[in-house]
Formats: C-alpha cells, sequence, structure tokens
C-alpha cells in the first residue's frame, strides 16, 4: 500500500519534473530561429483493480509533443517564396532605376546636345568648332549609350552571382535536409518523435523556400520529400539533387537552370516565374526586366544612328567628297538552337529603323513556313521563304538550310546600344552640304526663285546629272535633262515640290515664259547647311517606333519607374502577408515568455505538490514500522 | 490569439524601421527640393519633366540660332543702306551731270567719280558676313561673289538662301541672294525701256514713257523711225517683233506724243532723217551695268552734240531709280525678318518661362505640406519609440518573487 502511494508520488514527481525541464527548454530556446514550443502530455497510468473499484496509478508522460500547425507553416513557406520573390526584384529595379534617373548626365541629356549642335552647326556650317562639337557630341551619346548598358550588364551579373549563391544555399540547405531525413527516420523508429530534429528539418526547409519555392510530400517513413519550383524533386528520402544556373543553350543573353540528379542533368528551361522565391526573382531580372531595357535602349540607339548615317551619307563634306557613316552599329546577332538539325546561319539586316521594336524574336521551321514571333507579346508573322522582314528588320539565311523543326533566337536590338561607336572624328568631313544646287538665270524676267532643296536618303545614279526646268508659262514648265524622262506640260504651283532624279526642289514666285532654272552639282560646300538642318530635324522627326527620340526616352524612364514602382507595391504586400503568415504560426508554435512563467509556477507546485505526497508516504511507512514496537 | 515573444518584439521593430524609414526620405526631400528621389516615386511627373527639359534645351538652342539670324539680317540691312546712299550720290552725279552747259572735261571728271563709286559699290557687293562668309554670296565661301573682269561685274556665287530654324516652327532665310539683289534689276521702268539708236546723228531726245492702256500692251519690240527734217519730219512706228508697222508716215512737231499700242512716249527735240528710236520690253539688268554705261556716255566725247548725253542719262536715270526702289525693297525685306525674329524672340521667352513653370511643378516640393508631413511623421516615431519601451518593460517574470 505505501508502495502504491510512493511510486504515485515518485511519477507525479517525474511528470512535474519533466514538465519543468519541458518548460526550460521553451524559455531557454525564445529566440531560437524555428524552435516550435514543446509541451508535455501526461495520461493517468494503467488503473489497477483492487476490489472496492480501479485504483489510480499515477501519472506517465506519454509524449512531449511539439505545436505544429502544418497549415500555418505550409502558408509560411508559400508567403516567404513569395515575399523573397517580390523583394529581390524590387531591390534589383531600385537599382535599375537610380542608374537611369540621372537627369543631368544621362542619356537624355546626350540626346538633346547632339540635335541642338546640329542646329547650331545648321546656323554656321563653315564653323569648324561646331563641327567639332557635333563629332564630340556624337561620341558623347555612343559613350552614354554604352556606359549605361555596360552598367546593366554589371547588374545583370549581379544577378548571376546572386543566383549562383542563392543555388549553392539550396544545394547545401537540400544535403542537410536529407541527412535529417534519415536521422529522423531512425529516430522515428524508438516510436517517439524527435521534435528538434524535426525543427531543424524545418527551418532548413523555410530556408529552401526563401530561395526557391518548395512543395512537400511525407514518404510514409516520417521523412519529408521536398519538390521545389515546378515540381523538381530536390530531395527524395536521404537523397538529393543539385540546383545550377548556366546559360541558356538556345539564347546566350538568357539564364537557364539544370538540375543535376544521379541519373542525368535535367533542363528546367529559362522562365523564372515557374521557380518562385530568390531565384524567380533573379532569374526575371536577369531575362525579363533587365534586358528589356537593353532592348529598348538598344532599339532606341539604332533609330537614331541608322536614319542620321543615311542622312550623312546623302550630304556632302567640305572637300565635295560624300558624307561616310557617322555612327559605327554592331551586327545584330541570332543563334541557332541546340536541337537544330539544319545547318542555316541566320543574317538579320536594318530595313527600316523606325519601325523597330524593343523585343527579342523567334524564327521558327516547320517545313512550309518561316514563322517569326515577337516574344514581347507573341505576335506572329508567317513567310514561306526567306528573306522575311518584320517589324523593319529583316532575315535571310545567310549561308545553308533549315530543316523543318529548327529554330533561331534573334536578336536585332537587344544587345547593340554598348557597341555603337562614333565613326570619324575630322570636322571637314561632317557633311553638311547637298550634291546638287538649284539657280535660276539671271536674265530670267520673272521672280520665280529657289526656295528650299532637299535630297533623299535613296541613292540616285542621275542625282547630280544637270537639269533645267523651262517656263512656258506662269503656271507651266518643260524639263530636260538625263534621267528626267525629258516631261512637258508640268504644272508648276508655287510652293510645291518639284522632284527628279531623287532630289526635291521647291520654288517661290511667278515665272515669265522663257524663264529657266537650272539644277546641277554643288560646287560650293562651305556654307552650304541644307545637309545640316535635314540632320537637326531629325531630333523632332518620330523615328522611333512613332515617337521622337525624346518621347522615347522619357518613356523608358516612365517604363522603368512604372516597373519599379509596381515592384515595390507587390514587395510590400507580399512582405505582409508573409508577416501575417509568420504571426499565424507564431501564434501556434512560437513561445510566450509570461506564459511559460506561469508554466513554471504551476508545474513547480506540482513539484512541491507531490514531494509532499512522498512525504506523506515516508510517514505512513514510519507509522507502519513503528505500530510493531 | 497568442501572441509570441518574438511575435510581439518582430511586429513592433518593423513598425519603427518603417517608421523611420518615411521619415528618412521626407529629410531628403526637404534637403534637395525634389520631389522624387527615384523614377519609382512618380514615374509619369518623371517622363514628363524629361520631355520638359529636352523642350527648353531646344528653345535655348533657337535662341541662339536666332541671334546668328540677327546678325546676319542686321549686317544685311546696314549694308544695303550703304549700298543705298552710294546708289543715291550716284544719282545725284548724273543729275549734276545732265546740266547743258557742262564741258566734256566737266563730264569727264564727274565720270571720274562714278567711276569711284562704281568701285566703292563693288566692295559693298563683296562685304563679308562676319563669319567667314560673304553676305551676298550664297553658299559660296572662299571667293567674293562678284568679279570684275574689263567690261563687267559677274556673279560667280550661287542661288543658296541659308536657312536657320529660329524655332521649332519656323525656318528663316537669313542670305539676300547676290544676283537677287544687284543683278536681277528691271531696267526702263520696269514694264519697257526706250532708247535712242547710237547712230542717232538728229537732236531727238526720247523720254521714258508711260503705260496708256495696259490692257493693249503686247511686250512685243517696237522701233520709231524717223524720215525728212525739220517741217517735213515724219515717223513710222514699227512692230520690229512680228515685222509689221503700226503707223507710218505720221507727221512730227516736236514735242509730240508718239502712239506705240499701250503706250504713251514723247519725243523732243529735232530727230534727223534716218534716226531711230527702240521701245523694248524691260529685261534684267544689273546695277553695275547701269553706271557703266553712265560713265561710258560722260567720256564720250560729244563734239558739239549733247542730244547722246542727254538721252544716254535719262535712260540710266531710269535705270538707277528702278535700282534705288530695288534695294529699298530689300531693306525692308530685311527690316520685316528682324521684326518677325524679334516677335519670334518674345515668343521663345515666354515659352521659357512656361517650360520651366510646369518643370518646377512636376519636380519641386510644396515646403509646407512636406513640413507638416515631416512633423506628423516625426510625431508618429516618437509615439512608436515609446509604445515599444512601455511593452518591453513588462514581463510576469517581473511578478514573481
Amino acid at each position: 500500500m505505501s508502495s502504491g502511494i510512493l511510486s504515485v508520488g515518485a511519477s507525479g514527481l517525474t511528470a512535474a519534473y519533466t514538465a519543468l525541464q519541458t518548460t526550460g527548454h521553451n524559455i531557454a530556446n525564445v529566440s531560437t530561429p524555428g524552435y516550435k514550443r514543446q509541451s508535455v502530455v501526461q495520461t493517468a497510468a494503467e488503473p489497477q483493480f483492487a476490489g472496492a473499484g480501479f485504483m489510480g496509478n499515477g501519472v506517465t508522460v506519454s509524449t512531449i509533443s511539439r505545436a505544429f500547425s502544418e497549415l500555418a507553416t505550409r502558408e509560411v513557406n508559400r508567403a516567404t517564396s513569395r515575399a523573397s520573390e517580390a523583394e529581390t526584384q524590387a531591390a534589383y529595379l531600385k537599382r535599375l532605376d537610380s542608374l537611369m534617373g540621372n537627369a543631368d548626365t544621362g542619356i537624355g541629356a546626350a540626346i538633346d546636345n547632339l540635335f541642338n549642335s546640329a542646329q547650331s552647326m545648321s546656323a554656321q556650317p563653315s564653323s569648324t568648332g561646331q563641327r567639332q562639337a557635333f563629332l564630340n557630341d556624337a561620341r558623347n551619346l555612343a559613350t552614354s549609350f554604352s556606359e549605361t548598358v555596360d552598367s546593366i550588364n554589371l547588374l545583370k551579373d549581379t544577378s548571376v552571382r546572386d543566383l549562383t549563391q542563392s543555388l549553392k544555399n539550396v544545394n547545401e540547405l537540400g544535403k542537410q535536409v536529407a541527412s535529417l531525413n534519415s536521422r529522423i527516420t531512425l529516430a522515428l523508429a524508438s516510436g517517439q518523435k524527435p521534435n528538434d530534429l524535426m525543427d531543424q528539418r524545418d527551418n532548413m526547409i523555410q530556408g529552401i523556400a526563401n530561395e526557391i519555392s518548395v512543395t512537400l510530400t511525407p514518404q510514409g517513413d516520417g521523412a519529408l520529400n521536398v519538390l521545389v519550383g515546378n515540381g523538381q524533386p530536390l530531395v527524395v528520402g536521404d537523397r538529393f539533387s543539385t540546383l545550377a544556373a548556366t546559360t541558356d543553350p538556345n539564347d546566350p543573353s538568357k539564364i537557364s537552370m539544370i538540375m543535376i540528379t544521379p541519373t542525368g542533368n535535367v533542363q528546367l528551361g529559362s522562365d523564372g516565374s515557374l521557380m518562385g522565391g530568390k531565384v524567380a526573382g533573379l532569374m526575371n531580372v536577369h531575362n525579363r526586366d533587365l534586358a528589356d531595357v537593353q532592348a529598348q535602349l538598344g532599339r532606341l540607339a539604332i533609330a537614331i544612328a541608322t536614319p542620321m548615317n543615311a542622312q550623312h551619307q546623302a550630304g556632302v563634306d567640305l572637300s565635295g567628297g560624300n558624307g561616310s557613316n557617322l555612327f559605327n552599329i554592331p551586327a545584330a546577332t541570332a543563334d541557332a538552337f541546340v536541337a537544330n538539325t539544319g545547318n542555316a546561319a541566320i543574317g538579320i539586316t536594318i530595313a527600316d529603323a523606325s519601325q523597330l521594336k524593343a523585343s527579342d524574336y523567334r524564327l521558327d521551321f516547320d517545313g512550309t513556313n518561316y514563322s517569326t514571333t515577337r516574344l514581347s507579346d507573341g505576335t506572329v508573322q508567317s513567310s514561306t521563304t526567306l528573306p522575311a522582314t518584320m517589324d523593319g528588320f529583316s532575315l535571310n539565311a545567310a549561308s545553308g538550310a533549315m530543316n523543318a523543326g529548327d529554330s533561331f533566337s534573334l536578336r536585332p536590338v537587344s544587345t547593340r546600344a554598348n557597341g555603337i561607336t562614333a565613326a570619324f572624328n575630322d570636322p571637314t568631313k561632317v557633311a553638311l552640304a547637298q550634291p546638287v544646287a538649284a539657280k535660276a538665270t539671271l536674265t530670267n524676267a520673272g521672280s520665280a526663285t529657289v526656295q528650299s532643296m532637299s535630297v533623299g536618303t535613296t541613292a540616285n545614279a542621275n542625282l547630280t546629272q544637270p537639269v533645267t526646268l523651262t517656263f512656258t508659262a506662269a503656271g507651266s514648265f518643260d524639263v530636260a535633262g538625263t534621267g528626267t524622262g525629258n516631261l512637258t506640260g508640268q504644272t508648276y504651283t508655287p510652293g510645291t515640290a518639284i522632284n527628279f532624279n531623287g532630289w526635291s526642289l521647291t520654288l517661290f514666285g511667278t515665272p515669265r515664259p522663257g524663264d529657266t532654272i537650272t539644277v546641277g552639282a554643288n560646287a560650293n560646300f562651305a556654307g552650304d547647311n541644307r545637309n545640316a538642318l535635314s540632320l537637326a530635324g531629325l531630333g523632332s522627326a518620330r523615328i522611333v517606333d512613332g515617337q521622337t527620340p525624346a518621347q522615347n526616352f522619357a518613356a523608358t524612364l516612365a517604363s522603368v519607374g512604372g516597373q519599379a514602382r509596381a515592384a515595390n507595391f507587390d514587395s510590400t504586400v507580399q512582405g505582409a502577408i508573409r508577416d501575417d503568415a509568420v504571426a499565424a504560426e507564431q501564434s501556434v508554435t512560437g513561445v510566450n515568455l509570461d506564459e511559460e512563467a506561469a508554466n513554471l509556477m504551476r508545474y513547480q507546485q506540482a513539484y512541491q505538490a507531490a514531494a509532499k505526497v512522498i512525504a506523506a508516504a515516508q510517514t505512513v511507512f514510519d507509522t507502519l514500522l513503528n505500530m510493531g514496537r | 490569439m497568442r501572441i509570441s515573444t518574438n511575435q510581439m518584439y518582430r511586429a513592433t521593430s518593423a513598425t519603427i524601421s518603417n517608421k523611420q524609414a518615411d521619415l528618412a526620405q521626407l529629410q531628403n526631400q526637404l534637403a534637395t527640393g525634389k520631389r522624387s528621389a527615384s523614377l519609382a516615386d512618380d514615374p509619369a511627373a518623371a517622363a514628363g519633366a524629361s520631355v520638359l527639359r529636352s523642350d527648353l534645351a531646344a528653345n535655348s538652342q533657337f535662341e541662339q540660332n536666332r541671334q546668328i539670324a540677327q546678325q546676319r539680317l542686321s549686317f544685311a540691312e546696314n549694308t544695303l543702306g550703304s549700298v543705298s546712299d552710294n546708289l543715291q550720290t550716284a544719282r545725284d552725279q548724273l543729275i549734276a551731270a545732265g546740266n547743258g552747259s557742262l564741258s566734256d572735261l566737266d563730264r569727264k571728271t564727274i565720270a571720274g567719280q562714278l567711276r569711284q563709286g562704281l568701285a566703292t559699290l563693288v566692295g559693298l557687293a563683296n562685304s563679308a558676313d562676319g563669319q567667314g562668309g560673304y553676305l551676298f554670296g550664297g553658299y559660296r565661301e572662299d571667293t567674293p561673289p562678284f568679279v570684275e573682269n574689263g567690261a563687267a561685274v559677274n556673279y560667280v556665287a550661287d542661288d543658296g538662301a541659308r536657312v536657320i530654324n529660329v524655332s521649332s516652327t519656323r525656318s528663316m532665310e537669313t542670305a539676300f541672294n547676290g544676283a537677287d539683289v544687284f543683278m536681277r534689276i528691271p531696267n526702263g521702268n520696269g514694264l519697257f525701256v526706250s532708247a535712242a539708236n547710237s547712230a542717232n546723228t538728229g537732236s531727238g531726245i526720247i523720254d521714258s514713257g508711260r503705260v496708256a492702256n495696259p490692257a493693249a500692251l503686247t511686250g512685243n519690240n517696237y522701233e520709231i523711225r524717223f524720215q525728212g527734217s525739220g517741217s517735213t519730219s515724219t515717223y513710222d512706228v514699227w512692230d520690229t517683233t512680228t515685222n509689221t508697222a503700226i503707223s507710218t508716215g505720221t507727221p512730227f512737231t516736236a514735242p509730240a506724243s508718239i502712239a506705240v499700242p499701250g503706250i504713251s512716249i514723247n519725243v523732243d527735240g529735232a530727230p534727223a532723217n534716218g534716226d531711230k528710236f527702240s521701245v523694248l520690253p524691260s529685261g534684267n539688268q544689273d546695277v553695275f551695268k547701269t553706271l557703266r554705261d553712265a560713265i561710258a556716255v560722260l567720256e564720250t566725247p560729244t563734239n558739239g552734240n549733247v542730244t547722246a548725253v542727254a538721252n544716254g542719262l535719262r535712260a540710266s536715270l531710269a535705270n538707277l531709280d528702278q535700282a534705288l526702289n530695288h534695294i529699298s525693297d530689300g531693306r525692308g525685306a530685311a527690316g520685316a525678318r528682324l521684326n518677325e525674329l524679334d516677335q519670334v524672340g518674345v515668343l521663345g521667352s515666354s515659352r521659357d518661362v512656361d517650360l520651366k513653370g510646369t518643370l518646377s511643378k512636376l519636380e519641386d516640393i510644396d515646403y509646407v505640406k512636406t513640413i507638416s508631413d515631416f512633423t506628423v511623421t516625426q510625431t508618429g516615431v516618437q509615439a512608436a519609440l515609446a509604445s515599444y519601451a512601455k511593452i518591453s518593460q513588462t514581463s510576469l517574470f517581473d511578478y514573481l518573487r
């Protein structure tokens, strides 16, 4: 009997002690990340039948349980992935924002300076100083483009380094989860849950969720299989695979992920959105956001440089020589997909720079049709033969041929802005004059005079052929000269352009019958500013897909700012969602020191009370012993 | 709902950080005076500001262009003024030379003065434009536009108009075509020119004539042929273009008004038998030739008969008047363009002010609002800090023995 009380008291003591230790463990681990508070589960011991009824036998501690909510933890993982994706993107877009937003020294100011110094040149065409200033501004424009794009490339490099580091973390954590899986499986064989090991595993998994989105599937024996991204198995039981980032084999400007498994490498693609977490943020920033801005800048650079080159070539310089290119524009790139079976090499040339779009493209051949897809919005254009033209550029098979199923990745604008350079530095070679000039004959009795003349940018072999316009009446004339077709009876209206041989002449005033206007090669280049006026005029012309250069650059700024702003909002929202999820989980699993303090008091009293029970058992035993004397 | 200890600390410290970040941003705005520290703060404003800055730069570029245009046009106007003075002096000299009591020597002296005036005129026509070229030289800058070669002055430059963009919507010609100003001057009275044949021996003097009936003008060449002399003097009027006679055998008593279709022209004096006078439609004659002709008339010995001098001087005066009118028109055109430049300049200045105002609205902060936001946020930070201090001090452990 007394031994019954003793063992009951002892069981109570043990239980209270275990509870005290568990409470102490909770208090000690209040700041441990991923710690889920533990509590003692007590059950009454098996009762004993003793005639008058069932006698209680004290208490046993059946298990130490961990406060765990699978729903809350899953929510935290999901919210962590989303929040870190948004935060990563916001951080990079913020750096892009401050790169582009510097008003005084950026591309916008360089564009203004270029066209304004062209205006100055047009007012003083023979001034060497103005010509030199213009060439300097051309060089500055090329430099500001290349510096900006280089800085964006540096950001891209940083994102690749961050991605590599991130994947290293994932791989390391995955390895640890795999080893914890095997230890937990082993520990579960004892019949009790290894709470602290499971806390560690959950912590590792949350760390993985920060880098890439995770899905967990329990494996029956206590192991958790970790699937990452769009369902790729990172950890299966105690085995793990690793992730790595490589250059996309089909498009060298993009990053893609591969999973290295014991059976070989699996290509996971370059679409970051499938991945989630920091990895998604970094891949999207690299492959989409930064690439987008580079495409816009590349398109702007080419849309300015190409017509400037063409207009400059239409003019003549101080010695009468034809203008050369003002800017050197690097070539566009096209890459074959690795799975291609044909041996084609695709070349890209610019047909009309004013129609270029800021996008990359893909060319597919299905045996009959060549389809070109604009990747920014999915628009497709098909033709049955090459060369084909789309959005201002034309494709041709420079060599070889495509087989059915072959594809190419095309970059007509993306990677070209940082290769543009100013082509020459000699101010006498700036072509401000035009190769032809018109003159009213001295003996003309009427008042018809030359108002303006312009030369088209398409070469015409008869441009400088002498042409005579002879007026037969105040409103009509005959034209004679090679290339004109020697037409008669042409209508003359003051102010309306007369076009032959590639030039366009506007006359003013009233001619008398017999008056003549002659057009021929220009001999006076120093004071001739007509091509300078044309060059300056490009600044306010809609040469960039329907916008002026200044408008287009402003649109790029708005787009960068808008994306950064949206990313900031997203980051704030996802951060708030994550905070809420964490709070919800913490309310189930977190340690509250005041609660633990109360528990300490409770279990302390229970311990004292159980000790008193043992003391009472001892008194009973003593009384029994003293009865026999 | 349970709050774990960690959650309490995490939530309050996050709030404090956010408030401090807000405060830092307001501080930055106050220090720089600019609303947006980055494009993300207001993308539309950033884009708008970029375009405005571009417009402002273009606007001040056009102001520079206007100054250059103004220089060129002022130069041209002044030079044309000097040309006008020069021609006026020549005119006075021609009128003085018409005095019948002068001797050949006197006339030769005047001719010498005219020669000097002509040389000055050529110099004026070849004026530099202050920028390395010539005012009246079109696009040619290496050699002067007017070249004397013995008997004539030739224009060797081109018709370049030297257009300059003086605003985003207006281009202006800043050159005066030398050929237009000095070479394409109508002779006679602008419609027709009369002259005495150089072989005339009589003393008939023909005047410049006037239009009697504009509808009857044919533009053909006419010749008035005199026969006989004294009281038997008659004249025929021939249309030499169609080779038909308009009138024949009309008796002539000086002064007589001769009827040429659409024209009324007077002949005075005593034409000899066989004298001819021509009435031709006006063509272009350069002002240098006009002066040269006058010099030639004054330098030819008269042998007592001053008729040729009278006819020649009358013709030269008519041409010189045409030239003076022509130059005056040119000055007027220059003046008009300068006026327009001024107006465009005024518009440009007010546009500058407008653009700057709009840019300021987009970019600059409203100090009053920002300062009050700053004060409110500052109070928020203080409140958050104070409440954090209070919460972190309360713990059950304080109350347990």
